[in-house]
């Protein structure tokens, strides 16, 4: 296969011009469009979400509000820039609300908000907040990281340089200097082998959470 | 699930799947739970690898925001006002100039005008060319998207006196860099709050004007 | 001047000795501070019925002061000043309003200062020390009005930054009209630019310019009347977002508080508005003279811009065509 005719075949689109697709499909009533922005997001906006609401469950709980919110404002969003610049912005707004009712005080507002031994002395703990689920994080990471290098060399550049550098595939399809088609495959392959590490995560030790969706 | 579709999935995640195929995908991604595991597991990995630190696996949030926006109203792409602002609207009297771009900050309420000078009889008027917008757009123009949804609630003896807000935002915009700079803070303050503004409002009845 | 402004001027504030325990002195301190230090922080303003919590992000550099507030209550408004532009978004109403002053650069170096002056019109007391649970000791100062022109102040500068980290802005009758509460502030002398880039999204915004026009005239009006201590201190012409007519504008200030006067010539089927309005702690005073809308607006109690605005007139110009006459400054 050609990559300049690959190309013209897919006419592939960055990732913010697939986010925009999403969005104007939302905007016709597809609800499974903004389920996927959900799942492509959920992630990021809970890591945002949780510099402010250290509390696991709290967090997942203000995140989902946020994608609520952000459901209702798309109607006027106007895609011409970045869903998850805009998204960024609801969910920061919505965290740093949630963080100012739970602190917001009938007299005294003289509060630090960075002293993080009061924040956490205000929420709630739940049996989210357990050590399996603190373990869960760091074992995400540790799973992710070991299978990235455990990948043959092309899946991991491939994959590397679309998620780390952020690079289209046809540019890492130059770079690698192999057609667009082995790019995608390569880039699947390599997630398809990360996650089939992750899936035991999930599924194994950690019982508990096997309702990640 | 075939490969074939997670190589799809994979593709889609990136932005790179052709449109046609996007809505096939869009389609099963709705009714097949595991594909949308796999799309919730393939964004974390992108994020873990792109982050510094640990990153939290949502285990919730897309489940539940689906639910929650299966008993949504459809809403089409008309503009929407938030719901503070919406509550404001209730209450009447719209701030609207058509063909004026107008800067409604702040709720602000109209008191008795003192005795000041009644008005002349104006002069001769020379037609005044209206500030132009340095970055326009079609969408943007139609007045829909640009209805003023703020409010005066009207003074207790009839029609607001004092000046539109949109107005005053404009003068206060002038008039900020000039403000010593102890006070500016406080005039930028007026300026961009909204929200707290809002619930103000809606807490005073109208029928209170400032003494 | 050093590269490092902002550490020079920390420096020079340690060396200075700790013992000028005066009302002047902290505001001095307090004044300079405002005008050179680069910081980052996050305040709560409350008044009636309202509060806002909002960053700040301030930075002096080389001269040129860039300033940064974003609304972490609402909508997300930022305002964002860099020297002598300053932009308002208002997202939720799709919309930016820039108003640039070119021209009058030199402005923003006769910024507002106190100085011994306003001992006529202010009485500066040293209150003593207090402990704030944020921030630690501070130096209280009171700030109060000899007259019914303008509001007084009660400032809590903090020892080591002498920023003034609460305020409280009083009226008249000594009733808090305003209190402005830091919650973090951090010193920063290497505050990037990329910390005035708002962060909303620019590119679905309708962007409206509020524009100087010609600036080398003298005013062609100017206020017969001005409370004691008020100057003119700034005059030129103003395009207002909202508003057809261009605006002559005059700035009068105390060395504190601060009053714009905007004359806009009449626009055709816009009946004139009078009267007052507010927003947070200012207010406005719009009244018709001459045929011309005079808009008094500032961080003074209503009284003070009835006065101002009531007292102007055209100048150099036959009383009875004054309309005319601003017709024939815009062409």
């Amino acid at each position: 296969m050609h990559v300049e005719g690959a190309a013209q075949v897919f006419e592939p689109m960055r990732a913010e011009a697939g986010d925009i697709a999403l969005v104007r499909r939302v905007q016709k009533g597809d609800r499974a469009a903004f389920d996927a922005l959900v799942l492509k997001y959920q992630h990021k906006v809970l890591k945002l979400v949780q510099r402010y609401v250290r509390n696991p469950a709290e967090a997942e709980d203000i995140a989902q509000e946020a994608f609520i919110k952000a459901y209702r404002a798309l109607p006027a969003f106007r895609g011409d820039s970045a869903f998850y610049t805009w998204l960024y912005r609801i969910a920061i707004n919505t965290a740093k609300n949630a963080l100012v009712a739970s602190r917001r005080r009938p007299v005294s507002y003289d509060l630090d908000l960075q002293d993080g031994s009061q924040v956490q002395a205000q929420t709630r703990l739940s049996d989210s907040e357990t050590p399996e689920a603190l373990a869960l994080t760091e074992e995400i990471r540790r799973t992710v990281n070991e299978a990235i290098e455990a990948l043959p060399d092309d899946l991991r550049l491939a994959i590397v340089l679309r998620e780390l550098e952020g690079l289209s595939y046809e540019d890492i399809a130059k770079t690698m200097e192999c057609p667009v088609g082995t790019v995608r495959s390569r880039i699947f392959r390599a997630r398809e082998a990360i996650d089939r590490s992750l899936r035991e995560v999930f599924d194994g030790g950690l019982g508990r959470v096997g309702d990640l969706e | 699930m075939t490969d074939r579709i997670k190589e799809q999935l994979s593709a889609f995640l990136d932005g790179e799947l052709p449109d046609p195929e996007s809505a096939l995908l869009l389609k099963r991604l709705e009714r097949d739970d595991e594909l949308r595991g796999a799309l919730s597991r393939y964004s974390l990995i992108g994020a873990v690898l792109r982050s510094d630190g640990d990153v939290p696996a949502a285990r919730q949030v897309a489940a539940r925001v689906s639910a929650a926006i299966a008993r949504e109203p459809f809403r089409g792409v008309q503009a929407q006002l938030p719901r503070r602002v919406a509550v404001l609207r209730s209450l009447g009297g719209l701030a609207v100039a058509a063909g004026v771009a107008f800067a409604a900050v702040m709720l602000v309420r109209g008191v008795n005008p003192g005795p000041g000078a009644a008005p002349e009889v104006v002069l001769a008027q020379a037609p005044v060319p209206p500030v132009q917008p340095v970055a326009d757009d079609a969408d943007a123009d139609s007045g829909e998207a640009l209805a003023v949804p703020y409010v005066t609630p009207p003074a207790a003896d009839g029609p607001a006196a004092g000046l539109p807000q949109a107005e005053l935002a404009n003068f206060l915009v002038a008039h900020y860099g000039y403000a010593s700079p102890l006070v500016r803070r406080s005039v930028g303050a007026g300026l961009i709050s909204d929200d707290e503004a809002a619930i103000e409002g809606a807490l005073e009845p109208a029928s209170q004007p400032d003494p | 001047m050093s590269p490092r402004p902002a550490i020079a001027f920390a420096l020079s504030l340690a060396a200075m000795p700790a013992c000028a325990e005066s009302g002047q002195e902290w505001l001095a301190r307090m004044t300079a501070a405002l005008n050179n230090a680069s910081y980052v922080g996050e305040f709560i303003s409350e008044s009636a019925g309202r509060t806002e919590r909002l960053a700040i992000t301030h930075r002096v550099r080389d001269g040129v002061v860039s300033e940064r507030l974003v609304s972490l209550t609402g909508h997300g408004r930022e305002l964002v000043r860099e020297n002598d532009e300053v932009v308002v978004y208002l997202p939720d109403q799709k919309l930016a309003i820039i108003e640039r002053r070119a021209g009058r650069s030199d402005l923003m170096g006769s910024l507002p200062q106190f100085e011994g002056r306003m001992a006529s019109w202010y009485k500066v007391d040293w209150v003593g020390r207090e402990t704030l649970e944020t921030f630690g000791p501070t130096a209280v100062v009171a700030v109060r009005p000899l007259d019914g022109y303008r509001f007084g102040y009660r400032l809590w500068i903090d020892l080591d930054t002498h920023m003034p980290v609460r305020s409280d802005l009083s009226d008249g009758s000594g009733r808090v009209i305003e209190r402005l509460r830091f919650t973090r502030l951090r010193f920063d002398d290497n505050i990037p630019d990329s910390a005035f880039e708002p962060s909303l999204d620019r590119s679905k915004l309708r962007w409206v310019r509020q524009s100087p026009q010609t600036d080398d005239e003298a005013p062609a009006w100017k206020a017969a009347q001005v409370p004691p201590g008020f100057r003119l201190s700034v005059s030129g012409m103003q395009a207002l977002a909202g508003n057809g007519a261009p605006a002559s504008h005059l700035v009068y200030s105390d060395g504190l508080a601060t009053v714009s006067v905007f004359i806009q010539p009449p626009v055709a089927g816009k009946p004139p508005a009078q009267g007052t309005s507010r927003s947070g702690v200012a207010s406005a005073y719009t009244t018709v003279i001459a045929g011309h809308q005079v808009t008094a607006v500032g961080e003074v109690p209503p009284r003070t811009l009835k006065y101002i605005a009531s007292g102007l007139r055209p100048v150099g110009v036959p009383p009875e065509t004054p309309a005319a006459a601003a017709a024939n400054r815009r062409n």
